[in-house]
């Protein structure tokens, strides 16, 4: 993992972590530093990790400033896109959040300044983690369409990339992931192809009409557009695999209707690594 | 021994021209880079959106302005000298690095225009200068030492 975005003091106290375990590191102005390990949330101090937040690097603006600065290259003008939409993604994946006062025009957002906090979000790559779905998902050589929900930080990304890997080996056919984010960038295979960066509804529409897929993968589902989309995709007869934020079946009936038309199989991951809930449009498969 | 001497006296002579032709020939070529710099960034932005960092890594480093803003990359923006700038260019070119990649594409675009008729101006003026002076100082290098030889001699 390259943390070459933080500055020298941040570098030199993440060199003395274990990173393994590392899940996310939140920087707010003026208070100190915080990491998610594992499950436990602790302090990041000049000598790694620390139970007590008065050994804490406090956080400064120049900080969050360097950090911005470094994964933007300088060069707002080539991320304004995303920053408008709240994050920024490194090279390596990592996604970081960003919080601060936002900038209007003619009622839509133009970018944001000022900013105060970054969440900085490790990925973490899994191998086998789908494993455990995989027979509700797949159907001799078709795929379900497929939906994974989970509250924020259940691992439906680190899913969705094993689900690809996993369906890359199995040689199902062209596999196109739709990645909004940049969080998939190490994720790779002879079948599969990416669109970055880019609104969902433009890459369904562009990747079934040249790509071919016969399966695409793309995670958090949120705007209308975005079901649209999946709903298109699926009458297509292309098979889709994506996630949503969710905790219950519950959450789904306040989602557009669409959903229960695209989606075949519904998946509720849970906090623990092997449990998980599997619906279909009926009744409850797990 | 006064052909030792005239000798010394017209090899500082081209020396000196040298060193004064030199100033003039930099300062044409650091607007040269700046301005080519500044019309490739203007045709990243406006189609490939390119990083500048991405530019900046493939600048090479026989140009003065290159050179500079490479160090504009390692925060070193207060450090820059520039001997044969004045003091009102260096702050120019100063604020031309500090704006750049701080602000979304349509108003770097504008930035870069409006930055770009001014280093034009630079350029010309600069060209100008050189031409005249480069050849200029090096003839009055050759006929000021050729004078002291004779005189010496």
């Amino acid at each position: 993992m390259d943390f070459n975005f933080f500055s020298n003091e941040y570098k030199n106290a993440l060199l003395k972590c274990e990173i393994d375990n590392l899940y996310e590191i939140r920087l707010r102005v003026g208070f100190p530093a915080t990491v998610i390990v594992g499950d436990k949330r602790l302090f990041l101090s000049e000598n790694g990790y620390s139970l007590f937040s008065n050994q804490a690097i406090i956080v400064k603006e120049e900080h969050i400033n360097y950090i911005v600065n470094s994964v933007t290259e300088f060069s707002a003008y080539a991320f304004n896109d995303r920053i408008k939409h709240g994050y920024i993604t490194t090279s390596d994946g990592i996604r970081i959040g960003l919080a601060g006062e936002c900038v209007f025009e003619k009622q839509k957002i133009i970018t944001i300044k000022n900013m105060s906090s970054l969440n900085i979000r490790i990925p973490h790559k899994i191998s086998g983690c789908s494993n455990k779905i995989l027979d509700y998902v797949i159907d001799g050589q078709r795929v379900y369409n497929t939906l994974l929900i989970s509250p924020p930080f259940f691992g439906k990304t680190t899913t969705l990339k094993d689900l690809a890997e996993n369906f890359n080996k199995m040689d199902l056919g062209a596999i196109l992931i739709v990645d909004e984010r940049g969080e998939f960038c190490d994720v790779f295979g002879q079948n599969i192809d990416k669109i970055e960066y880019c609104t969902k509804s433009y890459a369904f529409e562009c990747g079934v009409r040249s790509l071919s897929p016969k399966i695409i993968i793309t995670d958090e589902l949120s705007e209308n557009m975005d079901w649209l989309g999946v709903n298109n995709v699926a009458s297509c007869g292309v098979s889709i695999v994506a996630s949503c934020h969710g905790y219950c079946m519950e959450d789904l009936k306040n989602k557009p209707d669409l959903i229960f038309s695209a989606f075949e199989r519904f998946i509720f991951l849970g906090d623990k690594n092997d449990d998980f809930f599997v619906f279909d449009k009926d009744k409850q498969l797990k | 021994m006064n052909l030792i001497s005239g000798g010394c006296v017209f090899l500082l002579c081209l020396i000196a021209s040298k060193v004064i032709s030199e100033k003039f020939q930099k300062r044409a070529d650091f607007y040269n880079g700046m301005m080519n710099f500044n019309t490739t960034l203007q045709n990243e932005i406006s189609f490939k959106k390119t990083t500048l960092k991405s530019l900046v890594e493939k600048l090479d480093d026989n140009n003065d302005f290159n050179l500079v803003i490479k160090e504009r990359f390692n925060n070193n923006l207060t450090k820059i000298q520039i001997a044969y700038l004045k003091s009102e260019e260096i702050v120019f070119v100063k604020n031309y690095l500090s704006a750049l990649g701080v602000t979304d594409s349509q108003t770097q675009l504008n930035m870069i225009k409006t930055y770009g008729d001014k280093i034009l101006e630079y350029e010309k003026n600069a060209k100008d200068l050189a031409k005249k002076y480069v050849y200029l100082s090096a003839k009055l290098g050759f006929l000021s030492g050729s004078i002291g030889l004779i005189i010496l001699l």
